[in-house]
């Protein structure tokens, strides 16, 4: 197995570059944090995994605010268990896993209420259509529209774990066995939690039809 | 004609089931119109979801997560060492000799506060391997050389436990525990930088937080107001003024920030290098745009105290000022500084021998 070429954990008493002073505000930018050596390792992976997070979190938890939280929180957790990353080769799963786990204890702490309501919410109505497909007649985007916002909602009716599972397989594409790894659990649990979100969401959305009409 | 579970139809779309059972189902599809049907349709849901628009992430995003981790590391955590142990260890001795070679009078345990002189460079010297024990500068030196702040509080950290260990000899290893036990506890705290709409939307429901000025006897720098503003659980933008209040100039110094849940429980928010200069009778005033949280949520993640203390002051003559270790002790705040490698040895020591081992590295005399 290869060792990682991440550098040591940081020094005691040496916390972090400057951020104080009102003319010091804050910069995002990348030669801020280039300047440790420490972060060498790590800023390559971020810059590299940052829009796979996002979407496989803003997917689970259907708003690009918490979304964004929650990307920060996984390259933090990954930041302060780096260690724990062995093989380099493995950072996707492993980055897969622990945003995963992010998204089931966030939608787990949220009420039922608040849950639900994230996923119809404004962040995500204005995602929803900037993403529309280009060459799209109005009436074909409108359907479009009309139908991926079924698929959002379909999506809110599953449990956490479900999400997760139909989020990595279906709409990420990450093999039984890594989202098996990612949830902890065997194949035979994933495959259980895939069949039966699909038949929730394809319950729900027979249901929506038969409104619609 | 029976038909086939739903589970099975559901993962046969996507081929999903196990090689028996899909031979067993395209057998009855085969036949079964309704459960083609259905295969169908579960297949068609599948490419439906793989088709949903991926999300932009917003812009920045990358330079904002590493900005949040470069606020994040961990200080309590030590660089593993980067050469031979028994190289590092002859240093240290060498350095000891060195120390004790230039007559530096040995006097009482450092009663008052801590100032020791850096240098701009490490010292250089010769590895003399003659030393059995050898181990950080003694902290009863008055005048010893460091080089650096982590030397000077391990320093003035093994003064307090050596006296600590004169006069409560079992009272030193909880003391190490409490502080250890903190320093673990700070990894749970994350720093995250606010930007966008969403900051805007939290800072709008801000409301003001009361901050509690924990004063040090014989810092050069008083701190003479802070504020921070309080929002869903989370310490937004400290920001404090200090004065320079001696007659020496200082050239940098750090400000620690803690805040108090809910539950009870105490923890170290920030510890902000402020990379300004004061000169004497000069008052400065800074700010951060950042947000600390738990991670918690509920009521008991709400932030009910924020205190904030001077860590050290370095001064232009190269000298660095600390505050005694047992200040910081009766004001309740000293767990909330890094742990020191000596503290570090010390509790590795206790840990691997038990206590007579630990008061065998803190010599009462």
């Amino acid at each position: 197995m290869t060792k990682p070429s991440h550098p040591p954990k940081p020094n005691p008493g040496t916390e972090s570059p400057s951020t104080l002073g009102r003319d010091n505000r804050p910069k995002l930018e990348e030669e801020q944090i280039a300047g440790s050596e420490e972060q060498d390792w790590f800023a390559p992976l971020v810059r590299s995994h940052s829009r796979r997070v996002f979407g496989l979190l803003y997917r689970m938890v259907g708003n690009a605010g918490d979304a964004q939280d929650l990307t920060q929180d996984v390259f933090l957790k990954a930041w302060l268990h780096r260690e724990q990353l062995r093989d380099p080769a493995r950072a996707t799963p492993w980055l897969l896993r622990i945003a995963a786990n992010a998204a089931i204890d966030f939608q787990r702490a949220r009420l039922p209420h608040r849950t639900g309501a994230s996923l119809d919410d404004e962040s995500h109505g204005e995602l929803r259509d900037s993403m529309q497909a280009p060459g799209l007649l109005p009436q074909e985007a409108l359907l479009q529209s009309e139908r991926h916002r079924r698929l959002w909602a379909a999506l809110k009716v599953l449990s956490p774990k479900e999400r997760a599972a139909v989020v990595m397989r279906d709409l990420e594409g990450v093999p039984n066995q890594e989202v098996a790894a990612a949830l902890g659990c065997s194949m035979i649990t994933v495959r259980t939690h895939i069949a039966s979100a699909r038949i929730k969401m394809r319950k729900h959305l027979l249901k929506e039809e038969e409104k619609g009409k | 004609m029976s038909h086939p579970r739903e589970e099975w139809l559901a993962l046969e779309a996507t081929g999903d089931l196990s090689w028996w059972r899909a031979a067993l189902l395209r057998r009855h599809v085969a036949a079964c119109a309704d459960c083609a049907a259905r295969v169908q349709e579960y297949a068609g849901l599948s490419t439906e979801l793989r088709g949903l628009p991926s999300p932009e992430p917003p812009s920045g995003l990358s330079a904002q997560v590493l900005a949040a981790v470069s606020l994040n590391q961990d200080p309590a955590i030590p660089r593993p060492r980067l050469v031979p142990a028994w190289m590092a260890l002859s240093a240290v001795a060498a350095l000891a000799l060195l120390v004790v070679g230039v007559g530096i009078e040995l006097r009482a345990p450092i009663q008052s506060p801590v100032v020791v002189r850096t240098q701009p460079t490490a010292p250089e010297v010769t590895a003399r391997p003659t030393l059995e024990t050898p181990r950080a500068p003694e902290p009863s030196v008055r005048s010893v050389v460091f080089t650096d702040l982590n030397q000077a509080e391990a320093a003035r950290d093994r003064a307090y436990l050596k006296a600590l260990a004169t006069r409560q000899p079992v009272s030193v290893a909880s003391t190490l525990e409490r502080w250890t036990e903190t320093a673990e506890q700070q990894q749970k705290v994350q720093l995250r930088l606010l930007a966008g709409p969403r900051a805007e939307l939290l800072r709008s429901h801000a409301l003001p937080g009361r901050v509690e000025i924990v004063s040090l006897p014989g810092a050069p720098l008083e701190i003479v107001s802070a504020q921070t503003s309080l929002s869903e659980g989370r310490l937004l933008d400290p920001a404090v003024t200090v004065r320079n209040t001696g007659s020496r100039p200082v050239k940098d110094f750090q400000i620690v920030w803690t805040f108090r849940d809910a539950a009870g429980g105490e923890y170290r928010a920030r510890i902000a290098p402020a990379r300004r200069a004061v000169a004497p009778g000069q008052q400065v005033a800074l700010a951060d745009t950042l947000a600390f949280e738990t991670g918690r949520t509920g009521p008991e993640a709400e932030i009910v105290g924020v205190r904030v203390f001077l860590r050290s002051a370095e001064f232009t003559d190269a000298q660095v000022w600390v505050p005694e270790r047992k200040a910081l002790e009766a004001r309740g705040v000293g767990q909330f500084l890094p742990l020191s490698q000596e503290s570090q040895r010390l509790w590795a020591a206790y840990r691997r021998s038990g206590v007579q081992a630990l008061l065998a590295e803190l010599p009462q005399k």
